[in-house]
């Protein structure tokens, strides 16, 4: 193309982004009423994304999309499809090499419910690599509400318990781990199972030094659920050999369903034994039974266990 | 040259601050005028206009073919529910209008469904899309019915809110007294604490007898930032009689105390000095938890403490190690202590029932022994089994005790349940005991029932009792 007729129109070009650029300025700037239209996503795309020494952007800056913020390449915030990607993507980046300086980029953010979303994001990039260091930044930041530092406490936890059950357990029986419980029952009880699901022996070990009260109960509880899942002979073996009291009542409560709908008539058999330690128990699996095969109501002798189980045992 | 160099820069100046003029230039009033529930909603005849979306055609058609994976993504069967709000969220933030639109027609019953939470698994997305244009979520809400609806409306309203109270505020003048303005006044008051909290707290001041759900939200920024701020405007709430209403709890209490810029003796201080019994109560609770020898020194330093103060304080310590609980209750007066050591057992009994029993034993002498006991028995009564549970109980349950274990015992062996029924010491918890048994029994095996009730001694008892088989077997002979 003769170069005559590409510098009129490059000019051209950089006339219409000087232009809009200037106009946007003159907009934010109150000359011309108040009129900007709700903050969205794409406010942020001009992020930088890898002066990692930058300052962190005002809101006002960030959200504006102000020129100084604008040495991000462009091309690299749109997708394939041409349409704007989300800014803060960039913001997520960083956090695989300076996760504490996205998060503060990320709590530097306007908009409240995206700044939650991306420091809920970098925290998973973070809790992969270092979790107790994203709970303590977590802890000490006063960026964040109680509500919203609940909602990023638990996606750290829950992706550390993801990545590394065994340091995640090692975490939750410290003292630190252990106040979670009382803080936010909810999220340390899923913790406590995603744990679980990946180490039921390893908890139940754990639990056993712990002082008898909530925690110790929420990781036997955790466990036996667990392992009940996992390993039903093996449960069933425990059961056998925990001390009488609460221990031995927490593994026969456990039990009692799964047992039932697996195999209902050594199931009977057992509840019959655990009775006298855990009263109640053979009503429990009759009815647990009755519910999954009802077909079989005489023939496994359920009325003789309740007469009221079924209409037809009167 | 140089000239049409100048006539290209000056079109192109004219062209760029055009396009940004077109997108930002949309006056409140033809802002507001989008989404005024006074004004006929949207419809399909009435599309929504551009700038409203905040998107060109080409970025809409975009959209659409954007939204229609993340649906297919979202409506995949191999999808789990627990990865179900990521896959949202990340919709949300791709394409805030696509994920608006395709909200209603997604499969959102069976999502709700499978959700173990009350808040719908689209929450989180639809708060981020909703933010970032809540003008078009809110006009978009406004057409929506049912569930999903309110639920747009009422994100769109606080993300509004956040930016311009005013407006929505507006909005909510012409929205309908009825549970779902609640909501919606709820969501208003959430994004104007957020925009400026001490407007949002004169504005709660002017509030009517309809507009309690504000209060909570306001209270619960406003004790992040300042505690003893949030307890008088909590006691203003109370005046209003708006304190014991569904739309707030205590927890703007514990946020307050967790945001770690209380001093929880000052605000102890304040509770006590208030005589907020209930308040006083969970700030000792929580400030136990984090340092029980500050909250136990704090009630030592005081010449009353409420019983409820103390009880759920020893709660909170006992269900993290009853033993250390226990270890602290010389430390307290008498009067004090015991209330501590009931308090501390019963919490214990919970997770140790022989633990708290054979704790409890060294007390037998003393005043506390029994209430504690019958207490630990009846937390224990499930747990122990209703024969063990009866035994130990004795002749002299209390009523509460003696109903579980007639109830619960009856369903397996009626006859042993009648037996210790009939001994009971006091009257009135006898007959009730009994009666429960004799109405369960006579509804599984009445002749065995009425058979147990001609033995009892006592004729009126006994005529009672009869009665009671028989109106249970449907049997009585009518009265002329």
């Amino acid at each position: 193309m003769p170069t005559e007729v590409l510098k009129p129109a490059l000019i051209c070009m950089l006339g219409a982004v000087v232009g809009a650029a200037s106009m946007h300025m003159v907009l934010h700037s109150g000359v011309v009423g108040d009129s900007r239209p709700p903050a969205s996503l794409t406010d942020v795309d001009t992020m930088p994304a890898t002066d990692l020494d930058a300052p962190v952007p005002s809101n006002e800056a960030a959200e504006a999309g102000s020129p100084a913020a604008g040495e991000i390449d462009t091309d690299a915030t749109r997708s394939e499809s041409g349409r704007p990607r989300n800014g803060v993507d960039a913001i997520v980046n960083l956090a695989s090499d300076n996760p504490r300086a996205a998060m503060n980029r990320a709590l530097a953010l306007g908009a409240y419910w995206l700044r939650l979303d991306t420091v809920e994001r970098i925290a998973s990039v973070w809790a992969a690599q270092a979790p107790k260091a994203a709970l303590d930044f977590l802890q000490a930041s006063h960026d964040l509400d109680p509500e919203a530092k609940r909602k990023v406490r638990a996606r750290v936890l829950f992706a550390w318990a993801a990545a590394d059950p065994g340091l995640a357990l090692d975490y939750l029986v410290s003292r630190d781990g252990q106040n979670l419980f009382f803080l936010d029952p909810d999220t340390a009880r899923k913790f406590a199972r995603k744990i679980a699901d990946e180490q039921p022996h390893e908890m139940l070990a754990a639990s056993n030094p712990l002082a008898r009260g909530m925690v110790r109960n929420e990781l036997r509880d955790a466990a036996i659920a667990a392992l009940v899942e996992q390993d039903l002979t093996f449960a069933v073996r425990q059961a056998a050999l925990a001390a009488p009291g609460n221990d031995q009542r927490e593994w026969v409560t456990s039990i009692a369903g799964p047992y039932a709908q697996a195999e209902p008539e050594n199931a009977l058999a057992w509840a019959t034994d655990v009775e006298d330690a855990v009263p109640g128990t053979v009503n429990r699996v009759a009815r647990i039974i009755h519910e999954t095969y009802p077909e079989r109501t005489e023939e496994l002798g359920l009325c003789d266990t309740n007469p009221r189980i079924d209409p037809r045992c009167r | 040259m140089t000239k049409t160099l100048g006539i290209s820069l000056f079109a192109g100046l004219l062209a760029g601050a055009a396009v940004v003029w077109r997108a930002e230039s949309l006056s409140p009033d033809q802002a507001t005028a989008e989404f005024s529930p006074i004004r006929t909603s949207p419809s399909a005849a009435d599309p929504m206009p551009e700038q409203a979306r905040g998107s060109d055609t080409r970025a809409a058609d975009n959209s659409e073919q954007s939204s229609g994976r993340f649906q297919r993504r979202v409506e995949a069967d191999d999808l789990s529910l627990q990865d179900l709000p990521s896959v949202l969220r990340e919709w949300a933030r791709t394409d805030p209008a696509g994920f608006l639109d395709a909200l209603p027609t997604l499969d959102l019953r069976r999502m709700q469904l499978q959700s173990d939470s009350d808040a719908p698994p689209y929450l989180d997305a639809l708060r981020l899309a909703s933010e970032a244009d809540p003008r078009y979520a809110l006009a978009l809400g406004d057409r929506q019915a049912g569930p999903v609806g309110v639920w747009i409306r009422s994100t769109a309203l606080e993300a509004l809110a956040a930016e311009d109270p005013d407006t929505a505020l507006q909005y909510l003048a012409g929205v309908e007294i009825n549970d779902t303005r609640q909501r919606l006044l709820a969501a208003v008051a959430k994004g104007f604490a957020r925009a400026d909290l001490d407007s949002a707290v004169a504005w709660m001041a002017t509030l009517g007898e309809n507009d309690g759900a504000a209060f909570y939200p306001v209270i619960d920024a406003v004790a992040v930032e300042d505690l003893p701020r949030s307890i008088d405007l909590d006691m203003h709430a109370i005046e209003l009689d708006y304190g014991g209403l569904d739309y707030g709890s205590v927890s703007w209490l514990e946020d307050g105390l967790e945001a770690d810029r209380q001093d929880p003796a000052r605000v102890a201080d304040i509770l006590a000095s208030i005589h907020s019994t209930g308040l006083l109560a969970s700030s000792l609770a929580w400030w136990a938890q984090s340092d029980p020898y500050g909250a136990i020194a704090w009630i030592q330093s005081q010449q009353t403490i409420s019983s409820l103060a103390v009880q759920r304080m020893a709660e909170r310590l006992a269900s993290r190690d009853y033993g250390s609980a226990m270890a602290l209750a010389p430390l307290f007066s008498p009067t004090v202590r015991a209330v501590w050591i009931k308090a501390v057992l019963v919490s214990a009994a919970a997770y140790d029932v022989e633990g708290a029993l054979d704790a409890l034993e060294p007390f037998r002498a003393e005043p506390l022994y029994r209430d504690a006991f019958l207490n630990i028995l009846d937390t224990a009564e499930t747990a122990l089994g209703p024969a063990k549970a009866a035994a130990m109980a004795g002749t002299s349950p209390t009523p509460r005790i003696a109903g579980r274990i007639a109830s619960d015992w009856s369903k397996i062996a009626p006859r042993d349940a009648a037996n210790w029924a009939l001994s009971i010491e006091d009257e009135s918890v006898r007959f009730a005991a009994l009666r429960t048994v004799i109405v369960i029994w006579a509804g599984r095996d009445a002749g065995a029932a009425e058979s147990w009730a001609l033995g009892i001694s006592d004729g009126e008892l006994r005529s009672s009792m009869l009665q009671y088989v028989c109106g249970r077997a449907g049997t009585c002979r009518p009265k002329f």
